[in-house]
């Protein structure tokens, strides 16, 4: 940030807060502009008492069917039928992050170039935002239509930042842990215009086996690519709820696991990045605290 | 309105019913903060008067049904602008990103005084703002019309609190270059 951009917000702040903001030059005709701006702000803002009255009412004595859209779904029940039947085939926490990572992929490019994406979109069964992304529990998708990933090792963290063009975030981690592997995602099938790979996953591990894997890639991989949507399956998401990463939002969900040791994901957007922590070791308030230290 | 009306309204409900003690904040937050999110919203949709309504009480529905979420209560500015944003943002998904007309934005009513170069000037703007990237129409929203710090609409939009003042800086210097191409 340059000396006149800081100048410039500062003296906008003081404008807004009806302080004087004297700056001279090019400054003051761009002072000058944020005024009007201002000024048509202020008509905007204006709200006659039975706009106001209307929408209160709107608010709080209507049933709409978009309201249960956005809360946040209740845990599942899992000894319920359905609990069982969707996650019988899964053997491990692996698969799962293999299958999670397709689905959302999937969304992805369903939402960018097909029809179809918003019937899907229209399914869903709970909705958090992010900033720029959204995170989707939605109902199964074919198997077919799942996008098939491949893994590649690498052996550095510029190696992985040097193949997705991009800088990585690091983590502390807590004592005990040591980063074991670095793996760069590529997903087969996919249109020429999303850069591959799209992610980078770091797992960390102790002496005795406990794990937590570190996922990111960038919100925004090709020039006329962004990641808009992630899309979780609803009979897999035991649980669902919004949280902090220090000042940014966050979605933690509680992923169910046939051995009876669920798998925590944690998901927020941090700059340009995307970035998902998981693991079934670690507490849910031990991986906001790794990220919240990450930079 | 009618303060005794609101009151009511909210005390009728039995969604607020169920949480003694926060419906009077509830209220008190609805009419200190209604005037600057609907006009965040109408900046964000043009001129479409009854969407900027729908999408504002949507914006309060999720409010109340998220009140958990909220820690402090320095942090309810931004954090009911994030959900005013994420609401805008989501109407322009289910649209497949169809964005209003050019010029279609409601002008206001100016003030009397206002002088006729000065209106030219700001239906110029208002029509300049409409043709902006999203993300820098959020930025004049949010920093003109809601009034908040850069620090406030950082995490609002994902971004660090010196990148919404060089977006800020850069978007003023478009408008302004293009004010005088007019």
């Amino acid at each position: 940030m340059t000396e006149e951009e800081t100048r410039l917000s500062e003296a906008i702040d003081r404008m807004l807060a009806g302080q004087p903001a004297a700056v001279e030059g090019r400054e003051a005709e761009l002072l000058a502009i944020a005024a009007a701006l201002r000024d048509w702000g202020g008509r905007l803002s204006t709200v006659e008492d039975e706009v106001a009255g209307q929408i209160l009412r709107r608010v709080f004595k209507e049933e709409r069917s978009g309201l249960e859209r956005w809360q946040t779904p209740r845990p599942l029940d899992q000894s319920s039928p359905t609990f069982e039947r969707a996650t019988r085939s899964w053997q491990g926490a692996r698969r799962w992050r293999f299958a999670l990572a397709s689905a959302a992929l999937l969304l992805v490019l369903a939402f960018f170039v097909s029809p179809p994406g918003q019937a899907v979109v229209a399914e869903v069964a709970g909705v958090f935002g992010l900033g720029r992304t959204q995170i989707e529990i939605g109902p199964p998708l074919a198997a077919t239509a799942l996008a098939s990933e491949r893994r590649q090792p690498v052996t550095a963290l510029v190696t992985a930042e040097a193949l997705l063009d991009t800088a990585l975030l690091s983590a502390e981690v807590p004592s005990g842990y040591r980063q074991a592997a670095i793996e760069v995602l590529y997903y087969d099938g996919l249109s020429p215009d999303v850069p591959q790979p799209l992610f980078v996953e770091i797992t960390y591990q102790t002496a005795d086996g406990a794990t937590f894997y570190l996922t990111q890639g960038s919100i925004r991989p090709g020039r006329n690519v962004e990641i808009e949507q992630l899309r979780f399956l609803a009979g897999q998401v035991a649980a669902g709820e919004p949280v902090m990463v220090g000042e940014l939002p966050a979605v933690l969900l509680v992923l169910g696991e046939p051995a009876g040791r669920p798998v925590r994901n944690l998901v927020w957007e941090q700059g340009e990045m995307l970035v998902k922590l998981s693991s079934s070791d670690l507490s849910a308030e031990a991986l906001i605290e790794i990220a919240t230290q990450l930079r | 309105m009618d303060s005794r009306e609101n009151a009511a309204i909210v005390a009728d409900n039995p969604k607020a019913a169920n949480v003694p003690g926060q419906t009077d904040d509830f209220a008190a937050r609805y009419r200190t903060f209604l005037p600057k999110i609907l006009g965040y919203i109408r900046l964000r949709v043009g001129g479409d008067e009854a969407l900027a309504q729908d999408l504002t009480a949507q914006t309060f529905e999720r409010a109340w049904a998220q009140r958990h979420t909220l820690r402090t209560e320095a942090a309810f500015p931004a954090w009911l602008f994030r959900i005013a944003h994420n609401e805008v943002a989501a109407h322009y998904r289910q649209q497949r990103k169809t964005l209003p007309l050019p010029g279609s934005l409601p002008a206001g009513t100016p003030s009397p005084e206002a002088g006729l170069v000065q209106l030219e000037t700001e239906q110029r703007l208002q029509r300049l703002v409409q043709d902006l990237p999203e993300r820098e129409q959020a930025i004049i929203g949010l920093k003109f019309v809601a009034g908040l710090t850069n620090r406030q609409i950082a995490p609002i939009l994902g971004l660090s609190e010196g990148n919404v003042a060089v977006i800020l800086h850069r978007t003023l210097r478009k408008l302004k270059r293009q004010l005088d191409d007019d």
